[in-house]
């Protein structure tokens, strides 16, 4: 399991900053940022720019997310705002608004 | 797993956490941590703000107030910059703790009569906290009354320090008896005298509650007593100036 874990049940209101790991469970509003994977696991709820190195995306998240690597927006996902990503995958049952900047 | 949030090793959080479950912190928070739950603070970790929780343990650094509903225990390692409030709180060798410790049961807190055990087992110090926090709603009308009443007009303060008096200031007889001198100062000090006593002699009250006969029938007779003796010394200086003020005008 990810070093940095926010379950379910879990509200943060501001910003998180790790080197980390991170994985949602719980609610999320401010922003959150990780120089490693960030997962928004199913239930979670982020209202927040999302940067990572990598990001899996099967909750919701309403913000604009960046990632060095890659995105992947898995079923049941749901991904309200742009994406700046060198890879992006959308999954089938997902649902997904927003542009996508894969230039990066 | 699903209930227990981690927020790990290196991880920031500038913001407020609260929610269910439990929570373990080995990073960093800056913020209030507020949880229905149980929160471990780990070794390295570091909160500035307030910890609210069903039960902490705590083995890292915190600069604010500790809360816990159950059980506080600080391990060794901790330190803490704030104040512990817990039914139970354990401080283990090692652990430093800067700040006021309280312990009390659910009731205390809420009703006046179990603080008495409180103020009671607690050393001197801690009585002041602990009476700011239980029981000042009991204390502040008593000092307040006759820090307001004597003065506007000083020739009211018998009647307006005798009329608080009764209830909870035995051992101030003694302490107001001897300063009959001129009406003014005494009055002054009279209302120090009032201040001081109302925080000890509000424990006292509040000791002596338990024995419930104690605060009327021995508080009544000194308050007559007292202003009976008060009452005294004011009609007696008026004519003493005038007449020393009468004598000077003939002299001159």
């Amino acid at each position: 399991m990810a070093a940095t874990v926010i379950g379910e049940g879990l509200t943060i209101e501001g910003e998180i900053t790790s080197e980390d790991e991170v994985a949602i469970l719980g609610t999320v509003r401010g922003a959150l940022s990780s120089t490693d994977i960030v997962q928004i696991l199913p239930g979670a709820v982020v209202q927040a720019d999302v940067t990572a190195a990598g990001l899996s995306v099967a909750g919701q998240i309403t913000g604009n997310v960046t990632a060095s690597d890659r995105v992947d927006l898995q079923a049941g996902g749901r991904l309200i705002g742009d994406v700046r990503a060198a890879r992006l995958t959308i999954a089938d049952g997902a649902s997904f608004k927003g542009n996508v900047d894969m230039d990066v | 797993m699903s209930q227990q949030s981690i927020i790990g090793q290196n991880t920031v959080v500038r913001g407020n956490v609260s929610g269910s479950g439990s929570l373990e912190i080995q990073g960093r928070v800056e913020g209030d941590v507020a949880m229905t739950g149980d929160v471990f603070i780990q070794p390295g970790a570091l909160v500035r703000g307030n910890v609210t929780g069903n039960q902490l343990s705590v083995a890292g650094s915190v600069a604010g107030n500790l809360t816990a509903n159950e059980a506080i225990a600080l391990e060794p390692g901790a330190k803490v910059i704030g104040d512990l409030v817990g039914n139970s709180i354990g401080i283990a060798d090692g652990a430093l703790v800067r700040g006021l410790v309280r312990t009390a049961d659910e009731e205390p807190l809420a009703s006046a009569k179990p603080a008495v055990v409180v103020a009671a087992k607690a050393p001197a110090t801690l009585q002041r906290p602990i009476m700011g926090g239980i029981a000042r709603p009991a204390v502040a009308p008593i000092v307040a009354k006759p820090a307001f009443a004597p003065r506007p007009a000083p020739a009211a303060v018998p009647v307006a320090v005798a009329g608080p008096k009764p209830a909870p200031q035995p051992p101030l007889q003694p302490q107001i008896i001897p300063p009959p001198r001129a009406a003014s100062s005494e009055s002054d000090e009279l209302e120090d005298s009032n201040v001081q006593n109302g925080d000890e002699s509000d424990d006292d009250a509040e000791l002596a509650s338990s024995s419930p006969s104690n605060p009327a029938p021995s508080a009544s007779p000194h308050a007559s007593a007292t202003a009976e003796r008060r009452d005294g010394p004011p009609p007696p200086v008026a004519p003493a100036l005038k007449k020393s003020q009468k004598a000077k005008k003939k002299g001159r």
